[in-house]
C-alpha cells in the first residue's frame, strides 16, 4: 500500500513537474526575457520527464504483455480497460492538438503582414531620407569648417592615435597653440559634440570635445582609406545611451605649399526628437525583422512544446489507464481469487475491503457468501461425523452406491463383513471391486440384477467365501430418490447372518429331527417287542409251513423297526448340538484311511489320490470328517452306473484367494452327474434321486463341513460325472504355516 | 492536414539536426599573447572568426548574436589534475542596425561599441582582442610556469529562446574554437 503511495506520489509530482515545465516553456517562447534562461534547462526536463513517462509505460506494457501470455486473470481485463481509457482520452486530445496547431500557426502568421512590413520598410526608409538630409547638411557645413581650418596656419605635436587606444602606452602630453580656441569655437558654431582635426594617418592633432570622454573619438581605418582616396565620409552611428550620432570625416584641403594634409573629423548628436523617433522606428523595425525571421522557428517551437504536452498528456493518461484499470481489476481479480480458492475447497477465505463503493459491496457480499458456506460446510461435515460414527457403530454393513454403481459410502461393518482388508473402494464401481476382492463377487452378482431392476425395496440373501469361511448376507436395498422421478442411488444394508440363518436351520432341522425321532421311534419299541413277542408266543405253536411264514413276516418287522430306528438315530445324530472334537489332523492320511477301507470292500472301483504333500494339518474333528469322506465316497460308489468299474480321484491342495488360505478337497467320480434343476438343492434334507436312503448325506456333509466353517457344493465335471469340493479356512490349521502357500502368497 | 504538416516539420527539424553539416574550424585562434602592464596580466589575441550561413542569416534579420571569449589559467600538477587559478569569460555582442545599416559589436562588460560598415569588419574587430586584463600580475606570475588557454564560441544560449532548439541541435550554430594555450612565465 505504501509503494503504491510512492509510486503514485512520485507519478504526480512527475506529472506536475512536467506540467509546469512545459508552461514555462511556453511562456519562454513567448516572452525570452522572463524566463528565457531557463529554455533549455526546461526542454531537456520536459524531455526527460516525457522520457521517464515512456520508460514507465513501456515496463507496464511489457508487464501486462506478460500477463496475457501467461493468460493471468485480470490481464485482458486491464487491456480492455487501458485500451478503452486510452482511447477516450487520445482522440479528444488529438482533436483538440489538431485545432490548436491550426490556430496556432494561424495565429502565428496573422502577426506577420505585407502591409505592416511594407509599412516599416517605408518608414525605415522615410527616417533614413529624412536623416540623409540632415546628415548632407551636416557633410557640407564640416566642409565649410574645413576650407575655414585650411585657410589657418596650423602647427603643433602629434598625439598618436594608437597611443591613445592603447592603454599601456604612455600619452605624450601635447602643446596646444592658439589654434585651438579657433577649433573650440568652431565646434560651438557647427553644433558638433567632438570636433578632431588628424592627420591622414589617423593620428591626432587637435580635438575638442563638449563631452567629458578624455579621449576624443577618431576616425577609423575604413574611413581613412575614403578620405585619401579624396572623398568624404559621413554615417549614422548608434552610440549606445547617447542614441544616435552622425560621424562625418572630410579632408582639410590646405593651400600652402609643404603644409601636411590633414582631415577633420566631427561627432554631430542628433536632435533629442529626432533621436527618439529614430530610435522609435529603429527598434520597431528591427523586432519586427527579427521576429519575421524566427517566425518558422517560433512555430516549431510552438509545435513542439504542443506535440510535447500532447505526448504528456497521452503518457500521462496512458500511465493513468493502467493505474486505473490495475485499481480497478485488483478487487475483481481478489474476487477471482477468492473464488478459485473456494474451488479448490478453501472456505476460509475472506477478501480485504478496500472500498466502500459497489465493488466493495461485491467484496462484502463475498465474505459473507464464504463465510455463510463455511459454516454449512462445518456443519455438513458435523453431520456427516455423526452418520459416520452411527455408520461406523451400526453392525449391519452400509453400502451407497450412486448411478453408476459407483460406490460412495461403505462403513466399517460392511468392510468387515465384506472382508475387503484395507482395500479402498469409496469410488470404485461393484465390478472393480469384484476385480480386487474376488470372493466378492457373489455379493455382487447377487445385488446387481437387483439394483439394476424397477423395485425401490427389495431383499435377497447372498452367500460368499471369505477368510472366515462361507458367509451369508441378508441385503436390504433401496432405491434413493431425491425426486419424484428418477433414483439417484442406492444403498443396501447387509447383515451377516450366518450364524443366525444355521441356528435357525440347525433349530428347525433339530427341532423336525427330534420330533421325528420321538414321534416314530417311540411306536417302534412296542413293534418291535409286539413282534418279537409274537414270534416268540406263536411260532412254536404253529405249523412249520406257518411258522416259516410267521418268522419271515416277523423277521422283517423286526428287521425294518431296527432300519427305521437306525433312521431314527441318524436324525438324532443330525439334530444333536454339534460337539467338535477339533484337533491337528492331516488330512490326506485321513482319506487315505478312508479310501482304504472303501479299496478293501470295493477291490474293483479304482480310487486315484492326487494329495499335495506338503498340505498343513488342519484342526477339524477327525471322526466327523470321516463321515463326510465315507458319505461322499459313498455316494459316488452309489452313483455309478451299475456294471462298470466305479472310479474316483481325490485331490488335495492349498489355495489363496481373496478369502485367505484355504485347503480344498475335490472328490471326483466319473458317474452320471448331477441333474441341473438338483445342483442348488443336493445338500438339502431329503433331496436324493437314490431309491434307498435317507436323503441326510450330503445334508450332514453339508452340516459337518459349515460346522467347521468350511464350504461344500457340487458341480458337473467337465467330463462325466460330478465332483464334491470342500473348502476348509486355513485359521484351522493346526500349527505352523504352509510353505507352499506361504510363497505363492509372497 | 495540419498535423501532417507538424509531423512534417518536425521530422524536418529531426533530419536536420541528424544530418547537419558539421562547421569545420569558422573560428580559429590564430594567435594570443600576454604581457604585463604595470600590476596587471593583459592579453592580446588574434581571433578569426566566420558565420555560417544560418548564423549570418541571424545577423542580417537583426538577430543579436553572442560571442564568448573563456580564459583559463591554470598550473600543471604531477601525478594529478591540473588545479585551475581562474576561469574568464569575455562576451560581446554582434548586431546589425538596420536603420544606421552599421555592425556594431559591443563589449558587455564596458559596454564599449564599435560600428562597423560591413560584418567582416565586424568580425575582424570582434576577434581583434586587445589588452583584455584577466588578472593581477602577482597572483598569475609565479615561480612556475601557468597555462593559459583560451576559447572562442557563439553564445547559444543568448539566442532567442525559439532559435536555441535548432541551435543547439544543429551543427551550423556550433561555432566554436578549439582550446589555444599559451604559457605565462616570468
Amino acid at each position: 500500500m505504501k509503494s503504491r503511495f510512492g509510486v503514485v506520489g512520485g507519478v504526480a509530482l512527475l506529472s506536475i513537474s512536467l506540467l509546469t515545465s512545459l508552461v514555462l516553456i511556453s511562456a519562454a517562447i513567448q516572452n525570452s526575457e522572463r524566463f528565457g534562461a531557463l529554455f533549455s534547462m526546461l526542454l531537456i526536463t520536459n524531455c526527460l520527464g516525457l522520457l521517464g513517462f515512456v520508460v514507465l509505460l513501456v515496463i507496464n506494457v511489457r508487464q501486462l504483455l506478460g500477463q496475457l501470455r501467461s493468460r493471468q486473470p485480470g490481464a485482458r481485463f486491464t487491456l480492455r480497460m487501458v485500451v478503452i481509457f486510452v482511447a477516450l482520452s487520445v482522440l479528444p486530445l488529438l482533436v483538440l492538438y489538431t485545432f490548436s496547431l491550426d490556430f496556432l500557426t494561424r495565429g502565428v502568421d496573422s502577426w506577420f503582414d505585407a502591409r505592416i512590413d511594407r509599412a516599416l520598410q517605408d518608414a525605415l526608409d522615410l527616417s533614413k531620407n529624412a536623416l540623409d538630409l540632415r546628415m548632407r547638411e551636416l557633410l557640407s557645413k564640416t566642409e565649410e569648417f574645413a576650407e575655414e581650418l585650411a585657410r589657418g596656419s596650423e602647427s603643433g605635436a602629434i598625439l598618436n592615435l594608437d597611443a591613445l587606444r592603447n592603454p599601456g602606452s604612455t600619452i605624450v602630453a601635447n602643446s596646444w597653440d592658439s589654434n585651438s580656441t579657433d577649433l573650440d569655437l568652431l565646434r560651438q558654431r557647427s553644433g558638433a559634440e567632438e570636433l578632431t582635426v588628424a592627420s591622414p594617418q589617423g593620428r591626432l592633432i587637435e580635438t575638442s570635445s563638449s563631452g567629458t570622454e578624455l579621449i576624443p573619438t577618431l576616425p577609423n581605418s575604413a574611413m581613412l582609406l575614403q578620405l585619401r582616396q579624396g572623398r568624404s565620409y559621413i554615417g549614422l552611428e548608434p552610440l549606445g545611451d547617447s542614441g544616435f550620432y552622425v560621424r562625418v570625416a572630410v579632408n582639410i584641403l590646405d593651400t600652402n605649399l609643404g603644409s601636411e594634409q590633414r582631415i577633420l573629423h566631427a561627432l554631430y548628436p542628433l536632435s533629442a526628437r529626432m533621436n527618439s523617433l529614430a530610435e522609435s522606428v529603429e527598434h520597431a523595425y528591427a523586432k519586427y525583422n527579427e521576429l519575421d525571421y524566427l517566425r518558422d522557428k517560433l512555430k516549431l517551437s510552438f509545435i513542439m512544446t504542443l506535440t510535447l504536452v500532447l505526448l504528456s498528456s497521452i503518457a500521462i493518461a496512458t500511465w493513468a489507464a493502467f493505474f486505473s484499470a490495475r485499481r480497478l481489476s485488483a478487487p475483481i481479480l481478489d474476487l477471482a481469487a477468492g473464488t478459485l480458492a473456494i474451488a479448490e475447497g478453501n472456505y476460509t477465505t475472506t477478501l480485504p475491503v478496500t472500498s466502500t463503493d459497489e465493488i466493495g459491496l461485491l467484496v462484502s457480499s463475498f465474505n459473507t457468501m464464504t463465510g455463510r458456506i463455511a459454516g454449512a460446510r462445518a456443519e455438513i461435515e458435523a453431520q456427516n461425523r455423526y452418520v459416520n460414527t452411527l455408520l461406523s457403530e451400526l453392525s449391519s454393513g452400509v453400502l451407497a452406491l450412486d448411478q453408476e454403481f459407483r460406490i460412495t459410502t461403505l462403513n466399517d461393518s460392511g468392510r468387515q463383513i465384506l472382508d475387503l482388508g484395507e482395500l479402498s473402494v469409496i469410488g470404485a464401481t461393484l465390478d472393480e471391486m469384484c476385480e480386487q476382492r474376488e470372493h466378492v463377487r457373489p455379493f455382487v452378482e447377487g445385488i446387481s440384477a437387483l439394483l439394476a431392476g424397477n423395485s425401490t425395496r427389495w431383499q435377497r440373501e447372498v452367500q460368499i467365501f471369505n477368510r472366515g469361511g462361507r458367509r451369508i448376507l441378508m441385503c436390504r436395498g433401496t432405491a434413493l430418490s431425491f425426486n419424484a422421478t428418477t433414483a439417484q442411488g442406492n444403498v443396501i444394508v447387509f447383515d451377516d447372518i450366518t450364524a443366525l440363518a444355521k441356528g435357525q436351520r440347525d433349530a428347525a432341522w433339530s427341532e423336525v429331527a427330534r420330533r421325528l425321532a420321538h414321534e416314530i421311534k417311540n411306536p417302534l419299541t412296542p413293534i418291535q417287542l409286539s413282534a418279537e413277542r409274537l414270534r416268540q408266543k406263536y411260532l412254536s405253536k404253529m405249523a412249520p409251513a406257518d411258522a416259516e411264514t410267521l418268522d419271515r413276516l416277523t423277521s422283517t418287522i423286526v428287521q425294518q423297526v431296527d432300519t427305521m430306528k437306525s433312521m431314527v438315530n441318524t436324525f438324532a445324530d443330525y439334530a444333536r448340538p454339534p460337539v467338535i472334537n477339533q484337533e491337528p489332523v492331516d488330512l490326506n492320511a485321513l482319506l487315505a484311511g478312508v479310501v482304504d477301507l472303501y479299496k478293501s470292500a470295493n477291490p474293483e472301483a479304482e480310487f486315484l489320490l492326487e494329495l499335495e504333500p506338503s498340505l498343513p494339518a488342519v484342526s477339524i474333528d477327525a471322526s466327523r470328517f470321516r463321515q463326510v469322506f465315507n458319505n461322499l465316497i459313498k455316494n459316488a460308489l452309489e452313483a455309478h452306473p451299475a456294471g462298470t468299474p466305479a472310479k474316483m480321484t481325490i485331490t488335495t491342495r492349498g489355495l489363496i484367494s481373496s478369502a485367505g488360505h484355504h485347503v480344498e478337497i475335490r472328490l471326483a467320480d466319473c458317474g452320471e452327474g448331477i441333474k441341473a434343476e438338483m445342483i442348488g438343492s443336493t445338500f438339502e434334507p431329503y433331496v436324493t434321486n437314490k431309491t434307498r436312503g435317507t436323503g441326510l448325506g450330503l445334508a450332514i456333509v453339508k452340516k459337518i463341513v459349515e460346522e467347521h466353517g468350511g464350504m461344500v457344493s457340487l458341480e458337473n465335471n467337465e467330463g462325466p460325472g460330478a465332483s464334491a469340493v470342500i473348502q476348509l479356512p486355513l485359521q484351522n490349521i493346526a500349527h505352523g504355516g504352509h510353505p507352499d502357500i506361504d510363497r505363492k502368497a509372497s | 492536414m495540419i498535423v501532417l504538416n507538424s509531423l512534417v516539420r518536425v521530422l524536418w527539424f529531426a533530419l536536420m539536426c541528424v544530418h547537419g553539416t558539421a562547421q569545420a574550424d569558422q573560428i580559429l585562434i590564430n594567435r594570443v599573447t600576454g604581457k604585463i602592464v604595470g600590476d596587471f596580466y593583459f592579453v592580446d589575441a588574434d581571433v578569426h572568426l566566420e558565420l555560417s550561413k544560418d548564423a549570418r542569416d541571424a545577423v542580417e534579420s537583426g538577430v543579436p548574436l553572442r560571442f564568448s571569449f573563456d580564459f583559463q589559467v591554470s598550473r600543471s600538477r604531477q601525478l594529478m589534475w591540473d588545479q585551475q587559478i581562474l576561469a574568464l569569460r569575455r562576451s560581446y555582442r554582434l548586431e546589425r542596425h538596420a536603420l544606421a545599416n552599421k555592425y556594431v559589436v559591443t563589449d558587455l562588460v564596458s559596454q564599449r561599441r564599435a560600428v562597423l560598415t560591413s560584418i567582416e569588419d565586424a568580425l575582424e574587430e570582434l576577434g581583434r582582442l586587445r589588452n583584455v586584463t584577466i588578472g593581477k600580475a602577482d597572483e598569475l606570475i609565479l615561480k612556475d610556469a601557468l597555462n593559459g588557454r583560451l576559447q572562442a564560441k557563439l553564445d547559444i544560449e543568448a539566442l532567442p529562446a525559439p532559435l536555441r532548439p535548432i541551435a543547439y541541435l544543429s551543427p551550423s550554430w556550433h561555432l566554436k574554437s578549439a582550446w589555444h594555450s599559451w604559457l605565462i612565465a616570468r
